[in-house]
């Protein structure tokens, strides 16, 4: 109990310090998490609205193998990433090993399934007559395939928070090809771990409040993005 | 002499096992309002979407606005783009009532001077200027159905397709919506081809009725010789209300 | 091909071992009691009241593989089933003050002594030691090859500004580096610097990787140096000695910890037949002793 409430207050004082090293950290992990969303989302949502659009043979199996990698465990994602970045892998030649952009990739590989399959299915969701509706007054299949995804916007909007959250409390791929190097490649997460394995689970405890304050603050940003798009009124009333 | 605006030569349609439309002849003249009548499961919203492009027939020729149809991606969209349609569910897009009307205008690339100027005439007529900024999903089932012809109308399109336009709403609405109807055809000189299960509407709204049955068209005539003289058993049932549908 | 299939092999390995490091670090390592299946021996385990001992110790007795040889001979011999929570010096000293767990062997003298000194531990007892060498890159670019003087070869790192590669996780092996970069008088900080925080396996695998320097146990660099590239290149100085003690969880603080379990395992690790298998282990393998018995 000691340690809770003592980690709630270093907690709270860290976050009203605005200590540097904890700033860096924080700055890092919004930096390389929110890259490796937006990389995630241009591809994703392209291609998730294509599985669910376009018929073609190897659609399904494409769209079951997203699925499945929606699951994919961070530490395997960051395997893979080691084995093509490493020295003596594929595209060791660019060096990228611990460094920032090696944890983007390795985000991107976890994040981009979560956005392709989450899009396919908000899109999937439509009914019929957003393609009539539209068809009929003129569009395009290009126009047609456009207006449905703007009516899954609801949709696209949750599988991008559903990734960024992930995203940014993920910690086995980031470990793994960062490193947790201090003031490089340390984010809050292998932040941590390291003081958890120190025995500082105070510190620990803390820095996690730190995390959580962020994921409040990316919830709170979605709901203005929501309210500004969409009207209240059409929640299911339960009475 | 101009040609029909539809001509359907032996088209069918099927799902699955199932039959749901055969049809051997059609021809549609245009600048009329007709009506396309018969009990549930008849294909009247099959015939609808074949004729509307919005489904592919699996047998036969099928003449649109003087166009052979070949299915080919730029005829459909070319074609699609001299008709509209309302339903009786009348799909809103999320976003404004402005925005629902201006869509058509939109990805015509309309300016948006011009765009403007059309969304404003066409809420003015159907007298739902009052709504232009009020999203589209907050409309009662009435005020959805004259948004969606508003819609519809500002693509100035030459064929208007209305499938049971006046089902999901109250008396007194249905009845404001008929005049609309009959206003968009004579004054504007649009076709108006719908589909209604309401015989009174039928009776009153238009000139030429097609009766289907089990996917085929049975009976077809000018609407005041259909209700007096029906020649088919099954057409004269139905008229005076004994099918059950 | 196969160069590439070697490293994918290695990779899976180190990645099987973090995830088998993090399963012991939440502690919900479930061990399986290792039944000697060898009815022959005529030896009879002793049924313990209370079977179940927990052991916290730093990961280079895991990593090095020294405790999967002790562990069964152990068992067989007490009857008690080890529970082993590989963990940094400072995590393992830290489940010692929580009584989360029964003892301890760790490598870190003055650590050690403060926890005894504040009444956490009793019984302290030396087992054994290894030592620690500086490894790097086959090219020596700070030329620090066979210096004896550990205070020289850091200076010469630090002037040729070649990255050095810190655990930086406050472990035994961490404050052995602390000591020896305070020793020659130099606070390391820069770009060539890195503080990782991590285990030994995994600091040597990123050293390896950036064709860094850095400071590790024998044991580890002898389980894991075939793998990987990089070389001695300073060893045998005094100060670069690791002593490892173990420590029992005081009764008085802990009433509910297995005192004497804790004891048995003491007993048993300083006895003549545990301190001969930690002398004789990795000879076969390695061809080199890994730790060197010390018992009194």
């Amino acid at each position: 109990m000691d340690v809770i409430w003592q980690g709630l207050k270093e907690g709270f004082l860290l976050i009203i310090a605005m200590d540097p090293e904890i700033v860096q950290i924080t700055l890092l992990s919004i930096q390389v998490s929110v890259s490796a969303l937006l990389l995630a989302a241009i591809i994703g949502i392209p291609l998730g609205t294509v599985l669910a659009l376009k018929e073609f043979p190897g659609r399904k199996a494409l769209l079951n193998i997203t699925y499945t990698f929606m699951g994919l465990p961070p530490v395997l994602a960051g395997l893979l990433v080691f084995l093509f970045l490493s020295t003596s892998g594929p595209l060791g030649y660019f060096q990228l090993m611990f460094t920032p952009t090696a944890m983007i990739i390795a985000q991107v590989l976890l994040g981009f399934p979560i956005v392709c399959g989450l899009t396919a299915r908000a899109v999937m969701a439509q009914p019929q007559e957003v393609f009539d509706t539209a068809a009929t007054l003129g569009a395009t299949r290009r126009q047609a395939s456009w207006a449905i995804i703007r009516e899954s916007r609801m949709g696209i909007i949750a599988a991008l928070t559903t990734a960024l959250g992930r995203l940014i409390a993920e910690v086995g791929a980031v470990m793994m090809v960062g490193g947790n190097i201090k003031g490089e490649t340390r984010v809050l997460t292998t932040s941590i771990v390291l003081e958890t394995r120190m025995g500082n689970d105070s510190a620990a405890l803390a820095i996690g409040m730190v995390l959580l304050l962020i994921a409040f603050l990316i919830m709170l940003l979605i709901l203005t993005l929501e309210k500004r798009t969409f009207n209240d009124e059409r929640r299911i009333q339960i009475i | 002499m101009m040609s029909a605006e539809f001509r359907l030569f032996n088209i069918s349609k099927r799902y699955g096992q199932r039959e749901v439309l055969n049809i051997d002849n059609l021809e549609i003249g245009g600048g009329r309002i007709y009506c396309i009548l018969g009990p549930n499961g008849a294909g009247k919203t099959t015939l609808f979407r074949i004729m509307s492009l919005l489904t592919i027939n699996d047998t036969g020729k099928l003449n649109v606005l003087g166009d052979e149809v070949t299915w080919q991606k730029n005829q459909v969209v070319r074609l699609r783009r001299k008709m509209a349609m309302v339903t009786q569910t009348s799909f809103m897009f999320e976003g404004s009532v402005y925005y629902n009307v201006a869509y058509g205008l939109r990805v015509r690339n309309t300016p948006a001077a011009e765009e403007k100027r059309i969304v404003n005439e066409s809420l003015e007529l159907l007298g739902m200027m009052d709504f232009i900024n009020q999203p589209a999903r907050n409309l009662s089932g009435g005020e959805r159905q004259k948004v969606a012809i508003a819609r519809a109308l500002a693509v100035k399109p030459r064929v208007l397709f209305l499938d049971e336009p006046t089902s999901n709403i109250d008396p007194a609405s249905a009845l404001d919506i008929e005049r609309y109807i009959q206003y968009i055809n004579k004054e504007m000189g649009t076709t108006i081809i719908m589909v209604t299960h309401n015989l009174f509407q039928a009776r009153r709204l238009s000139e030429e009725i097609f009766f289907m049955w089990e996917g085929k068209i049975i009976e077809k005539g000018e609407t005041q010789n259909l209700f007096e003289n029906a020649r088919d058993k099954r057409t004269r049932s139905f008229l005076i209300g004994e099918t059950v549908f | 091909m196969t160069k590439i299939g070697k490293n994918k092999l290695v990779a899976l390995l180190l990645v099987m071992m973090f995830l088998i490091g993090v399963m012991a670090g939440c502690g919900n390592q479930a061990t399986e009691p290792e039944k000697t299946p060898d009815k022959s021996a005529e030896q009879v385990t002793p049924t313990p009241d209370n079977p179940k001992l927990k052991l916290a110790t730093t990961t280079s007795t895991q990593d090095s593989g020294l405790l999967d040889v002790l562990k069964p001979e152990f068992e067989k011999d007490t009857g008690y089933n080890l529970e082993i929570i590989a963990v940094g010096t400072g995590a393992a000293i830290n489940l010692g003050e929580k009584g989360d767990v029964d003892v301890l062997l760790v490598h870190s003298r003055k650590a050690e002594d403060e926890f005894v000194a504040a009444g956490y531990g009793v019984n302290r007892k030396d087992v054994m030691y290894n030592d620690f060498l500086i490894v790097g890159p086959e090219n020596d670019p700070a030329g620090i090859k066979d210096e004896k003087d550990i205070v020289v070869a850091m200076k010469k790192i630090v002037d040729a500004k070649a990255t050095f590669v810190s655990r930086g996780d406050d472990s035994g092996t961490h404050k052995k580096e602390k000591s020896v970069w305070d020793k020659a008088g130099i606070t390391p900080q820069g770009d060539w610097y890195k503080s990782v925080g991590k285990g030994m396996g995994d600091t040597f695998r990123m050293a390896n990787e950036m064709k860094a320097y850095t400071l590790i146990d024998r044991a580890t660099f002898l389980s894991l140096k075939d793998k990987y590239q990089l070389v001695p290149v300073v060893e045998g100085d005094a100060s670069l000695l690791n002593p490892y003690g173990v420590i029992a969880i005081s009764k008085d603080k802990y009433p509910n910890t297995n005192f004497d379990g804790a004891n048995a395992f003491i007993d048993w690790m300083t006895s003549e037949k545990g301190q001969k298998m930690i002398g004789e282990y990795g000879v076969d393998q390695y061809g080199q002793q890994l730790f060197v018995p010390d018992a009194k």
